[in-house]
Formats: C-alpha cells, sequence, structure tokens
C-alpha cells in the first residue's frame, strides 16, 4: 500500500519525535511494515531450529509485493502480491486458499487503547540490531492467554528488525531477527522480478466475498476479534470453514472441517516454536485451533467452538 | 495491607493472588472460596473426560484437594486458574488409567482422536441432568429478557464485552456508581429466580 | 447494611472493588451468605457465558472439599518466600461471540502440539511434551497411546497425512494473518520456518 493510500484510510504518519509513548511505536512499526520497501537477511529460531531467509518487501503503484525464501534447509518460498499469496516447495508455485476481506480488513488502524487493555508496553533500551539502532519495545500481557513480546524497532524508519515471542515462564520460544537490511533495494533485481509473473501463473484463487458464519467461539480472551472468515477446498475437495481471529499482535486460526477417513486426526507430537495449535471433534466435525498464544487458550477455545445452528452440526453426517 | 501497586496489571484487583496468599499463610477457609468459584469450570473440563455425573464430581473434588496439598509449590507465575486446570486435566486423566478404561479396540475411531490412554467419549448425561441445565438455561434467559433494559445492558457489557466499570459508565453516559448498583441489582434478580431450581441444600448450608 | 456487603462482592467479582482487598475477603469469610452470593454470582456467570452448559453436569463439591480439607495438614509457607501470585486470566473478561451457545459434543479432544520452550526446563505439568529435534535437550515424550498397538507404517503414514495438514493449516492462517500480527512479514516468515524435512518436525 503507498503511502498515499495509507493516508487516505487515516493512518496516522508517526515520526520518531513524536513516538515518545511505548504504544506509538507499535502504530510506527505498523506502518513501516505496511508502507515501506526493504530487502533484508534474517534469521527465524524456534525450539533449537534455525533457518535463515531472505525477503523482500515492495510497495509501490500496483501494491504490496512480498517474497520470502529459505537460503538454507529444505527449500521453500512464499510470495505474495497483495492478498494473493503462493508457496512453492522447491517446484511448482501454487495459490494458498481464502481471501482477506475489505470488510475485516487488515487496514483498519490498531485503536491504541484496545491494545492497552491487552498488553503492557513500555520501552527498553536501545540496541544494535542489522547494524542499525534500534528501540526495544517491551510488550507483556495482561493475562496468561496471550504470549508476551520483545520487540526492536529501527530508530528512525520504525520497522521492525528484531521479534522475541515470550511465554509465561518468560522463555523466548520463538525469535526472528534481521542480520541485514538495506531499505533502498534494487526493485528491478533478480530477486524482486518474477513476482507478479508468479501471482498470476499459479491459479491464484480469485477474491470472494466473506462466508456467512456457520460457526461461533463462546469463550475468547478478552480483545479477540473476529477478522476473516473464509470456506477453502481441503483434502478430497471437502470444505474448510477457517475463522480467524485476532487481538492486534497475536492470531488464532479456528479450522472446521468433516472427519477425514484417513488417519490424518491421529495426534502426533511435534517441535514448533510459538504456534501451537489443538484438534478434536466437536458437533460431528474435525476441528482444530491453531495460534500463537498459549496451549490452555487453544484448548479453551475448542471447548468452545459451537455450530450456530443444530442444523448446522447435523450436516455434518 | 494496601495491594502494591503494580504497573503490568490492569484495573483488575487481584484477588485470587489474595486468596491464594492466606491459603499459603495457613488459612483454609480462604481455599473455599476458590472452590466456589471455580468449582463449576473445573467440572465442566472434568466431564469432557468423564461421562458419569458422580464420577465428575469426584475427580472435581480430587482435583481441588490436589491443588490445596500443591500450593507449596505453587510458584504464582503463573496465574492460580491456569495452574488449576492444568491439574484438573491430569486428575481426569489419571483417574481414567487407574480405573482401567479404555474404548475397546474395535470401536476406536481413529478419526476421533481418542488417542490419550483411556479416554473415554462423553456421552450424553442423564436425562434428569439435562432437563435441570435446560431449565437453568432459560431461566436465566427469560429473567435477563424481562429485565430493565439498562440492567441488562449493564450486566451483559460486564459479563460478555468484559468491559470494565469505566467503559461502561462511558457507553451508558452515567456514573460508575451507578454502573456498580445497576449491575448488582441485575445480579440479584437473576439470583434470586435462580435459587429455587439449584437446590437450596447444596447452596446454602449453615455454617 | 447488608444490601452494601452484597453490592461489594458483585464489584469484587468483577475486580473492580476500590479499595483494600483484605475487608472484604474478611467479610466473605465469616458470612455465610455473603459466601453463597459470591458462589452464586461467579455461577451465574458462568452460565451466562455458556460455559456451564456445554454438560449437563453441575456440580457442587464445596462441602466435600471442605471437610477434606479439613483433614489435610495446614499449609504453613514461610512468609519469606511467598511468591507474588501473577493476576488471573481475567476470566471475567470473557468476550463471547454471537450469542449463546448450543451444546457440542465433545467427544475428544487430541493435543497435537504446542509450543516447545528454549530446551532447558521439563515438560509443563499436564500437558502435551513435543518430541524434541535433535539439538534439544528436552526428552520426547509420545503422546499417541495408539501408537502402542499401531504398526510403524501405520505411524508413517499418519504422521504425513497429519504434517500434511498442519502444513496446510499454517498456510491459511498465516495468510489470513498478515496484517494482524506486529510486521508485516511474520506471517510469511512462520510459513517458511515452519516448513522441515519429513521426520524432522
Amino acid at each position: 500500500m503507498s503511502r498515499v493510500v495509507a493516508a487516505l484510510l487515516g493512518l496516522l504518519v508517526v515520526s520518531a519525535a513524536v513516538a515518545e509513548h511505548a504504544e506509538e511505536w507499535l502504530l510506527r512499526m505498523d506502518q513501516a511494515a505496511q508502507t515501506l520497501t526493504y530487502e533484508g537477511d534474517f534469521v527465524f529460531l524456534r525450539g533449537g531450529q534455525m533457518r535463515h531467509m531472505q525477503a523482500l518487501h515492495l510497495v509501490n503503484d500496483s501494491g504490496t509485493h512480498v517474497r520470502i525464501k529459505a537460503v538454507d534447509g529444505p527449500p521453500i518460498e512464499i510470495v505474495a502480491h497483495g492478498s494473493q499469496v503462493s508457496v512453492a516447495h522447491g517446484g511448482q508455485f501454487q495459490a494458498l486458499p481464502g481471501s482477506r476481506d475489505v470488510l475485516f480488513s487488515a487496514v483498519l488502524p490498531r485503536r491504541l487503547w484496545a491494545l492497552r487493555e491487552l498488553y503492557s508496553v513500555t520501552l527498553g533500551g536501545t540496541e544494535r540490531v542489522a547494524d542499525r539502532p534500534t528501540q526495544v519495545v517491551e510488550v507483556r500481557p495482561m493475562d496468561d492467554f496471550r504470549f508476551g513480546f520483545r520487540l526492536w524497532a529501527e530508530r528512525d524508519q520504525g520497522l521492525l528488525l528484531k521479534a522475541v515471542m515470550i511465554n509465561q515462564q518468560g522463555e523466548a520460544v520463538e525469535q526472528y531477527s534481521f542480520s541485514r537490511v538495506d531499505f533502498n533495494p534494487d526493485v528491478n533485481g533478480q530477486f524482486a522480478a518474477g513476482i507478479d509473473e508468479v501471482i498470476s501463473t499459479s491459479g491464484a484463487e480469485s477474491e470472494r466475498s466473506s462466508q456467512e458464519v456457520e460457526w461461533k467461539v463462546t469463550e475468547l480472551p478478552k480483545g479477540f476479534v473476529l477478522r476473516s472468515v473464509n470456506r477453502n477446498a481441503g483434502e478430497q475437495r471437502k470444505p474448510v470453514d477457517h475463522l480467524l481471529f485476532s487481538d492486534g499482535l497475536a492470531t488464532i486460526s479456528v479450522f472446521v472441517e468433516p472427519l477425514q477417513d484417513d488417519s490424518s486426526s491421529v495426534s502426533r507430537t511435534t517441535n514448533v516454536g510459538g504456534v501451537g495449535a489443538v484438534t478434536g471433534m466437536v458437533a460431528n466435525r474435525q476441528v482444530t485451533v491453531m495460534g500463537e498464544v498459549p496451549a490452555e487458550t487453544l484448548n479453551l477455545i475448542l471447548n468452545s467452538v459451537k455450530p450456530v445452528t443444530p442444523a448446522v452440526e447435523k450436516l455434518g453426517d | 495491607m494496601a495491594k502494591a501497586a503494580d504497573p503490568h496489571t490492569s484495573s483488575v484487583t487481584n484477588i485470587d493472588g489474595e486468596l491464594v496468599r492466606r491459603v499459603q499463610q495457613g488459612d483454609k477457609a480462604a481455599f473455599d472460596l476458590l472452590v466456589r468459584k471455580y468449582q463449576q469450570r473445573i467440572g465442566k473440563l472434568v466431564s469432557r473426560f468423564i461421562s458419569d455425573r458422580s464420577e465428575v464430581e469426584d475427580v472435581t473434588q480430587e482435583a481441588f484437594i490436589k491443588a490445596y496439598r500443591a500450593l507449596p509449590n505453587f510458584r504464582g507465575d503463573s496465574a492460580f486458574y491456569t495452574w488449576l486446570y492444568r491439574i484438573a486435566t491430569n486428575t481426569a486423566k489419571n483417574y481414567l488409567v487407574a480405573a482401567g478404561r479404555r474404548p475397546p479396540r474395535s470401536d476406536v475411531d481413529i478419526t476421533s482422536g481418542a488417542t490419550e490412554q483411556g479416554f473415554e467419549l462423553v456421552s450424553d448425561n442423564s436425562p434428569e441432568g439435562e432437563m435441570a441445565s435446560e431449565e437453568i438455561r432459560r431461566t436465566i434467559h427469560d429473567a435477563l429478557e424481562q429485565m430493565p433494559e439498562e440492567l441488562r445492558m449493564a450486566l451483559s457489557m460486564c459479563e460478555f464485552d468484559g468491559l470494565t466499570y469505566d467503559e461502561i459508565a462511558e457507553v451508558m453516559d452515567c456514573p460508575i456508581g451507578t454502573v456498580r448498583s445497576r449491575i448488582f441489582r441485575a445480579r440479584q434478580s437473576l439470583d434470586q429466580k435462580l435459587r429455587p431450581i439449584i437446590s437450596t441444600t447444596e447452596i446454602e448450608e449453615v455454617v | 447494611m447488608k444490601k452494601t456487603k452484597l453490592e461489594e462482592v458483585s464489584s469484587l467479582i468483577d475486580g473492580e472493588y476500590t479499595g483494600d482487598l483484605q475487608s472484604p475477603i474478611d467479610g466473605l469469610l465469616k458470612d455465610a451468605e455473603l459466601r453463597t452470593t459470591w458462589q452464586s454470582y461467579h455461577e451465574l456467570g458462568d452460565w451466562m457465558r455458556g460455559a456451564a452448559d456445554e454438560s449437563p453436569v453441575r456440580v457442587n463439591v464445596v462441602d466435600r472439599v471442605r471437610s477434606a480439607i479439613d483433614a489435610e495438614p495446614i499449609l504453613l509457607f514461610p512468609a519469606s518466600q511467598s511468591p507474588v501470585v501473577a493476576p488471573p486470566p481475567q476470566s471475567r473478561r470473557w468476550t463471547q461471540f454471537a450469542g449463546m451457545g448450543i451444546a457440542a459434543a465433545v467427544a475428544s479432544v487430541t493435543v497435537l502440539f504446542f509450543q516447545q520452550p528454549g530446551g532447558l526446563q521439563g515438560p509443563e505439568e499436564g500437558l502435551a511434551v513435543a518430541t524434541a529435534p535433535m539439538t534439544s535437550s528436552v526428552p520426547a515424550v509420545s503422546l499417541a497411546a495408539v501408537g502402542s498397538d499401531t504398526s510403524i507404517a501405520d505411524e508413517q503414514l499418519a504422521g504425513e497425512a497429519f504434517q500434511r495438514k498442519f502444513d496446510a493449516y499454517l498456510a491459511s492462517h498465516a495468510k489470513q494473518s498478515v496484517g494482524h500480527r506486529a510486521q508485516e512479514l511474520l506471517p510469511y516468515t512462520t510459513v517458511v520456518g515452519y516448513n522441515a524435512a519429513p521426520g524432522t518436525r
């Protein structure tokens, strides 16, 4: 989204001089992430595993373009243009399903007061990341149903360069850090080339309006709001309903689909970073709750997923 | 003893913390208040694992007792309810394992995900149980409908939307004292309608 | 006046009691009616938020727990070690989405996995422990009791199918998360960062 669009949408432009209050740094980070063009190398850490990636975020008049590529480990690359996203695992790119409905649009600016009720935001010191001065911002949750964060925002541009997700025990569960960042990348270079072409040839699904909500969640931690509803084609073309909730810093997805007759519902234990998931049978469906929140939160939400009407439950047969 | 100001807590005063502190200083009666506060939620959690009503009560009771015994180990760096929740889950699972309960092999549908050892499928409870909770639900629903608008609004914003009294006062454009009073009167009204349905011998004990 | 005391209980429950907590708590401990009201109001909240309507079971274990605890030793936690107890998960602050619930039968819940901390501490009590990658020092604990009876081929099949499903979920989750996290790239990096070779997840 260009600066013009951002301004039209009423996003505040908060400069470094004004952003003295910790919460304003969050706003700054938001804007920077959405409006800046930058390229860099970064490291992603979770549970003892490390992945190096290269990323490009390009904003021009035709919108926002993203490309992220793993430079070690199994090949994987993700490309986005606006809300169309495609992924390749070393081979062909495939479009990810689902549309981001304008009604629930991500461009709505965060309401500072809402975040204030959920997280206590304070400024830390200044540190160097990717050879840049950054402002440390501490984000502590007000309850035990979400994680905390420590964030490092580049002092002049406001871009988040490093982030650590912290659990209730004060341990880092996931970490992300730029080792090099360039705010004047070669946008005609090789890494930038071909993003549009990938998107147009990978069969991106057309935008669809949001679905009727057939499922509801009766227990949510404070501040989590429904942000999008999608019905996607899952395996074997059976539909998967996907509700996404967010409190502004963390997101939680609820997936509802028919019970599978294969063995994919069997539990596996997996080592992951900040994203957890639980799954279970609810109202004759397989329901999975996934998000950057503690397991208790996922469980509590899973317990409270319900069909909006009894008829919906019967359709699962 | 005034509560130390902690900039990282919201306006919610830390009742659980205070009660736990008292129990840890030897006041058993303070634990009773925690039981009264959380027993329904823990009961609901346990009933996901166990279908028989009286067993649910047994296990719920056991969970609370375990929590009491484990309180010296409670470090206080997570919320009491989160900690209690974990204990209750453990207690329920252990109960099933100890009772040797495992769904018969042929009936285990692998897709139902019943891979935790010995989990039972929660089946319908007794007809009496169902009718009773249906009646409670209906009573609350009717009572809310019949309540004066401003009482219902205040209570709903508090219970459903999680607004603070300050926020409700802002929304309803009235003083905080009025909010406090409206919420209280709404609760009084619901309570009066509910008490006759919930067995009185259960709630009102002579101490 | 009794009504004032009852109103205090109402405020206390919402965390809106202004003043020293000691006094109303003392009152609760001494007065049976106040205690009953405390219990009722909490239960009312549970019912309103649908917390209790999922199962028909309404428990009452207050008396039984009290008798049992009466027989337990009194706890004496040395004052110097009294922890600062974290505030509760703001149980009053639930948001109810789309009205009161209709009872749903949650047949069983399978915990797939959850976050693994830095690897220095043991498994959290009561929660599933993720299998550790080779570099972590946390011992692996397998949740799947089914595993002891199924063949290795079945497990592998289940594992691969599950992994595909997890990848799909994660991708959808990430795609919709853009704009709702602290950095726009974070959801994309999640997809890339969680991708692992089969068997090492």
